[in-house]
């Protein structure tokens, strides 16, 4: 059964008008939490749905507002909408398609962890996202939904849209807090984690658009009703993006638990005629490698960790056999080296050295022993070394090429042009 | 990417204890709560390697080559993991192995790759030889290097400002200047660039550094990225010895070490004394060693012949000198000199001179212990201490720069009110109370309220003013700090250098205690003060003026005096370091050395005494003023018996000398502020400080600008004369005011009132430059 909980209208309504939001039972689940719920409720229902969060670590949503300390300081919510994993876009889509169910979503948190303001901060590159998203909330203020005394209730919480400068870091949850407070986006060290000491030094919730988003329905519907759609301990849909080789590239949301192989051969379509299955990025550039022998695995957090690959925000970019393992790695260690923000060292100057000894690879200048240095350099990075896991991430999928395509980049150590391209240029001729 | 926190657990019934127990290379130890590993091995006497921790700053956590392996809960409950030292704190049963096989790789791994783009110019480094990247890779690092692939460029040999050199390529982004910059200034004159690792350190706009204290970079710099342009291709760190001394550039005394390569003196360094200076410098004390070989230098005594200064011997000149001034002389100055010398020069004045026109307050400041007056002293850490802070037409940026950093972190919990026409604290959190000058007693006096309530109310104010300030603020009962205008101020005023008091704030009637030591009674009666002297110098009643590290033409606050005073008196005698304005006008000049080359004792603002270091012979035949002093004393006919006198056990007070009253006229009244590297002393003579010198300045409130832009020259016509300057508009000056730099040629030649006007066309013609 196909359940659409967070997508549903989306592509059928113009669901960025409030009139059109509203018509179609928006702002129901804040009106019933403001009238008929305490706070404290609203998180109980968020507790009993097991709600996990959809940035990537499947952290429970409930678990960590339940880490706000009680001292009276002001408490603030960031939405991370910094979605820039590479293949990953639900984000976007909520944001552009369905930006009142995010901000509902957001306004339930704040109620239920009484937060004196929520950010929302959006992607740099999202300049369309976020001028929709203002317009909504501007909508939503006039409508007396954002700001004080929202509903007539006690209740009240100013909403700030926030678009970042275009850097990947600045989706790590400390990151996100240094560049909304004008610094560059550089990770902080943790401890203090961001619920003891986060924005402003005051308590504070990240929590990804999706997870928000989610929040809507399980106040609307309970949290018993979440808790029961799919695997026990990951309920709920998920929206992938899938992208690559298949025949319809897109978002689905689809409920947690459905194997990888339904996702990619029913809802994208398949890939193209007389191509077979590489290999799957599930989690953007940042997981290992899913290989087609473990296509029947349940897309959800424990399932994806079993095969010690992730789920993580479900970009999935499909490979086939045309890509070589070489390429593909080369164009993800382009973008860490990209990203890296260069505080700590292990990152900064690792990911340069990935791309440079990749490049070399790649462009026909291979040597001998430069696979054995790409698996020296994944140690020397990898391995909770790093000041944040953007080091880890970006050893994380060539560690898993290494091992699963070693041929490739041996012969890739050779010199001369790719010999999987070659490959493929003979079949095809 | 996010990470889970781990969940707040219930209050715990019992405070935790304040110490915890662990081990570190199996050594038990127990540390205070919170201690970082990082210190604690440091503490335990091993040895961690480390860039981006510094004890001065906050940690980061950057540069991870702090790794060692821990085991227990709750950073590592299951099982031994690497983490860093420098953000991880010790906890109860926590076992650190700094020298695990798993550590010891992540090092070697980290400093693998903080090589890879590091130029490996050591052979022409300034840092060579004292290179923590060069230590750490001997000692930590891999013998050999994988990285076979093209370095990343960056800029090299950048000059970021007066002072500082930049080498981009050498930089290993361990950030302790940018934190520096943030944490400890609040300036932010140093930021990181780019992203990865094409990340560079750079100022905000590309400008040149502009701020007081940039050369501290270079000592927390660990690699040769931030190095001193006066330093620069100098010396090796071998081949330097280092002598510690204080630094006498203002009246805080900061501790250093001058580094000698031979006889020269090739950098000034940190020498930390957490409780005078914070382990900080300014670059005015760091860089301040040019004088030493300045070509202005005085190398020979002179005298003056058919109206021409030539040179002699020094026993010509100490003739002439004695010969002159046995007919009738006061003195002037003393406040540059050491405690020794000062007293020297007051046994001189009473004894061989027989007179107590002597002083040395040839500036605007009317005394220099708080105590002298009957007030409350403070000690330099009364600033950590204290909950509330007044400043009184004080600018401690300009005055004594390090102890501005001091209330910059003080600022953060404490109330500062900065009180003056001038804004004082233009870094850091303040109240600002605009005040004319002559109004600062009665802002005072509605403040009182406030600071006899605080707790630990401290007022900061440089000393000038009148009886009725002093009675305002002895009124708050709030201890006083008073940065002095010379160095030793407090020194000559202690050694008995004002008319009124003889050494050890002893009354002129008890100069009796003094016949045992100084073989005599000093003269009873009271002299006269520096106006009056400089006064009866204009109106022919003195003879002979003895100006001893004094240059009144360019610090005395009524610069006409002054000027008719060196015009008019008959003789004059000079001891100075260089060919000053006044030392113009000398009959005999006396070379004297100065800072760096004579020892001694020096009285810092709060008191406190600390020795000088005579660390190399100065120029040519000059000698220390304690060697003319006694010299000069045998000249007369009286040699000096050179004994300390203590402090009276009945110290009387100062008499702070008449001012006159400043009469209401049109224009913007003239006030004189401290400014580092503007003015006299040997600033104005040091070739170090030639980049950061620049023209003269007045500064204006907007909207007294009459139209005239920032940078314009302009004239200030006062009543005494015109000057001409650069036009600085600033919103920190309160309007109506004209603000020029205390000690620089001509601001005090204005008279209180000026009028601003725009430069003649010539002279506009360099309008921009600046």
């Amino acid at each position: 059964m196909i359940r659409r909980i967070l997508t549903d209208g989306i592509g059928e309504f113009d669901l960025t008008r409030l009139d059109v939001y509203r018509a179609r039972g928006g702002f129901q689940a804040l009106h019933k939490a403001l009238t008929t719920m305490s706070p404290q409720d609203v998180f109980n229902e968020v507790k009993t749905s097991n709600l996990r969060g959809r940035g990537g670590a499947g952290a429970g949503a409930a678990f960590k507002w339940s880490t706000l300390p009680e001292d009276g300081r002001p408490r603030y919510l960031i939405l991370n909408g910094d979605e820039s994993e590479p293949g990953s876009f639900s984000g976007r889509m909520l944001i552009e398609k369905n930006p009142h169910l995010v901000l509902e979503g957001a306004l339930l948190a704040a109620y239920a962890c009484k937060m004196a303001r929520v950010f929302i901060y959006l992607r740099g590159e999202f300049h369309e996202g976020a001028q929709i998203l203002t317009r909504a909330v501007a909508e939503a203020r006039e409508a007396g939904l954002v700001g004080p005394r929202i509903l007539g209730s006690e209740f009240g919480v100013e909403v700030v849209v926030h678009r970042g400068a275009g850097a990947y870091i600045c989706g790590e949850e400390t990151a996100i807090m240094e560049s909304l407070e004008g610094k560059r986006g550089h990770p902080r060290t943790r401890p203090p984690f961001p619920t003891a000491s986060g924005l402003y030094g005051m308590p504070t919730v990240i929590n990804n658009v999706e997870t928000i988003a989610n929040v809507v329905g399980i106040v609307a519907n309970g949290g018993a009703w979440f808790a029961a759609i799919g695997p026990e301990k990951s309920p709920g849909t998920k929206i992938c993006s899938v992208s690559g080789r298949v025949r319809r590239p897109g978002n689905y949301e689809i409920q947690m638990g459905t194997p990888l192989r339904e996702l990619i051969e029913e809802h994208a379509g398949g890939l193209e005629p007389g191509h077979q299955l590489k290999f799957v990025l599930p989690a953007g550039a940042s997981s290992a490698l899913v290989l087609p022998k473990d296509l029947d695995t349940p897309l959800d957090f424990d399932s994806m960790m079993s095969i010690r690959s992730m789920l993580g925000s479900a970009g999935m970019l499909v490979c086939d056999e045309r890509d070589c393992a070489v390429h593909v790695a080369y164009l993800g260690s382009r973008f860490y080296h990209h990203e890296s923000c260069g505080k700590c060292t292990p990152c900064r100057e690792g990911t340069g050295w990935t791309e440079r000894v990749l490049h070399r690879m790649e462009h026909g200048a291979g040597r001998p022993g430069d696979t054995e240095r790409l698996q020296a350099l994944c140690r020397g990075i990898g391995g909770r070394k790093c000041l944040c896991l953007l080091g880890d991430f970006s050893v994380t999928y060539l560690q898993s090429a290494l091992s699963a395509f070693p041929e490739e980049f041996v012969a890739h150590e050779q010199g001369g042009p790719c010999p999987v391209a070659a490959a493929v240029e003979v079949a095809n001729r | 990417m996010s990470s889970a926190p781990p969940a707040a657990g219930a209050a715990p019934a019992a405070p935790p204890p304040t110490t915890v127990n662990c081990t570190i290379n199996g050594q038990p130890c127990t540390f205070p709560r919170g201690t970082l590993i990082v210190d604690a091995v440091r503490q335990v006497g091993r040895n961690i390697p480390f860039y981006c921790y510094h004890p001065k700053l906050a940690p980061v956590g950057a540069c991870r080559v702090c790794m060692v392996q821990v085991e227990g809960a709750p950073v590592a409950a299951r099982g031994p993991i690497v983490t860093t030292a420098c953000t991880t704190p010790v906890f109860e049963g926590l076992k650190i192995e700094t020298m695990a096989e798993p550590a010891k790789l992540a090092r070697k791994q980290v400093l693998e790759f903080l090589l890879i783009n590091h130029p490996l110019d050591c052979p022409v480094c300034d840092k060579g030889g004292e290179c923590d990247l060069q230590d750490f890779t001997l000692a930590y690092g891999p013998g050999v290097s994988g990285f076979a692939e093209t370095k990343v460029h960056r800029r090299k040999a950048d000059d970021l400002g007066p002072f500082l050199v930049l080498d981009q390529e050498r930089c290993i982004m361990c950030q302790r200047c940018v934190r520096y910059e943030n944490e400890v200034l609040g300036e932010f004159n140093l930021v990181l660039k780019q992203r990865g690792d094409h990340t560079v350190i750079d100022t905000g706009q590309g400008e040149p550094y502009a701020g007081h204290f940039s050369g501290n970079n270079t000592e927390l710099c660990p690699v040769g990225a931030l190095t001193s342009r006066t330093y620069r291709f100098k010396a090796r760190p071998w081949d330097v010895r280092a002598v510690p001394t204080v630094c006498q550039a203002c009246s805080l005394g900061c501790n250093l070490n001058a580094q000698m390569r031979g006889d020269a003196v090739v950098r000034l360094m940190l020498r930390d004394n957490m409780a005078l200076d914070g382990g900080w410098l300014c670059d005015r004390g760091r860089y301040g060693f040019g004088h030493i070989r300045s070509e202005r230098r005085l190398t020979q005594p002179m005298v003056r012949r058919d109206g021409r200064l030539c040179p002699v011997s020094w026993e010509e000149a100490l003739r002439v000198a004695a010969a002159g001034l046995q007919k009738g002389a006061a003195v002037l100055g003393g406040a540059r000199l050491t405690d020794e010398e000062a007293l020297a020069l007051s046994e001189l004045t009473r004894m061989a001179l027989g007179t107590n026109d002597v002083d040395w307050r040839v500036g605007a400041q009317a005394f220099a212990a708080p105590e002298a007056l009957g007030l409350q002293g403070a000690e330099v850490t009364s600033i950590d201490r204290a909950d509330l802070i007044v400043l009184v037409d004080t600018c401690l940026a300009e005055e004594a720069p390090v102890l501005d950093i001091r209330l910059r972190r003080a600022a953060r919990k404490a109330k500062v009110v900065d009180l003056g026409p001038v804004r004082n604290m233009p870094v850091g959190r303040a109240t600002r109370v605009v005040a004319a000058v002559e109004d600062l007693p009665r802002q005072i006096l509605l403040l009182a309220p406030e600071l006899r309530a605080a707790q630990a109310p401290l007022i900061i104010w440089n000393g000038r003013g009148s009886q009725e300030l002093v009675d305002a603020v002895a009124e708050t009962g709030a201890r006083v700090l008073v940065p002095g205008e010379f160095s030793n101020a407090r020194g000559a005023e202690a050694a008995g250098l004002v008319p009124t008091m003889l050494p050890g704030y002893r009354a002129l009637a008890d100069g009796h205690e003094l016949a045992a030591l100084w073989g005599g009674t000093p003269p009873a009666t009271a002299g006269r003060s520096a106006r009056e002297i400089l006064a009866a110098c204009r109106d022919r009643k003195i003879q002979a003026l003895y100006l001893v590290g004094a240059n009144p033409l360019r610090t005395f606050p009524d610069g006409r005096l002054a000027r008719e005073a060196l015009d008019a008196v008959p003789f004059l005698v000079v001891q100075d370091l260089f060919t000053t304005e006044s030392a113009e006008h000398a009959d005999v000049v006396l070379p004297a050395l100065g800072p760096l080359e004579k020892e001694g004792t020096v009285t810092g603002l709060s008191g406190v005494r600390q020795k000088v270091r005579r660390v190399t012979a100065g120029p040519g035949e000059a000698r220390a003023d304690r060697v003319i002093l006694s010299q000069l004393a045998e000249a007369l006919g009286r040699p000096l018996r050179g004994a300390r006198p203590e402090v009276s056990d009945r110290p009387v007070r100062l008499e702070l000398p008449m001012t006159s009253a400043v009469h209401a006229a049109p224009g913007l009244r003239v006030v004189v502020a401290g400014q580092l590297f503007a003015g006299g002393g040997t600033a104005a003579f040091d070739p170090n400080f030639a980049p950061v010198r620049g023209d003269p300045q007045v500064r204006v409130h907007p909207q007294d600008a009459r139209g005239l832009a920032s940078g314009t020259r302009v004239h200030l016509r006062g009543e005494d004369g015109v000057v001409k300057l650069v036009l600085r508009l600033d919103p920190g000056v309160a309007p109506g005011h004209a603000v020029v730099a205390a000690h620089d040629f001509g601001s005090n030649q204005l008279g209180p009132w000026a009028e601003l006007e725009a430069a003649p066309a010539q002279a506009a013609a360099g309008v921009g430059a600046q």
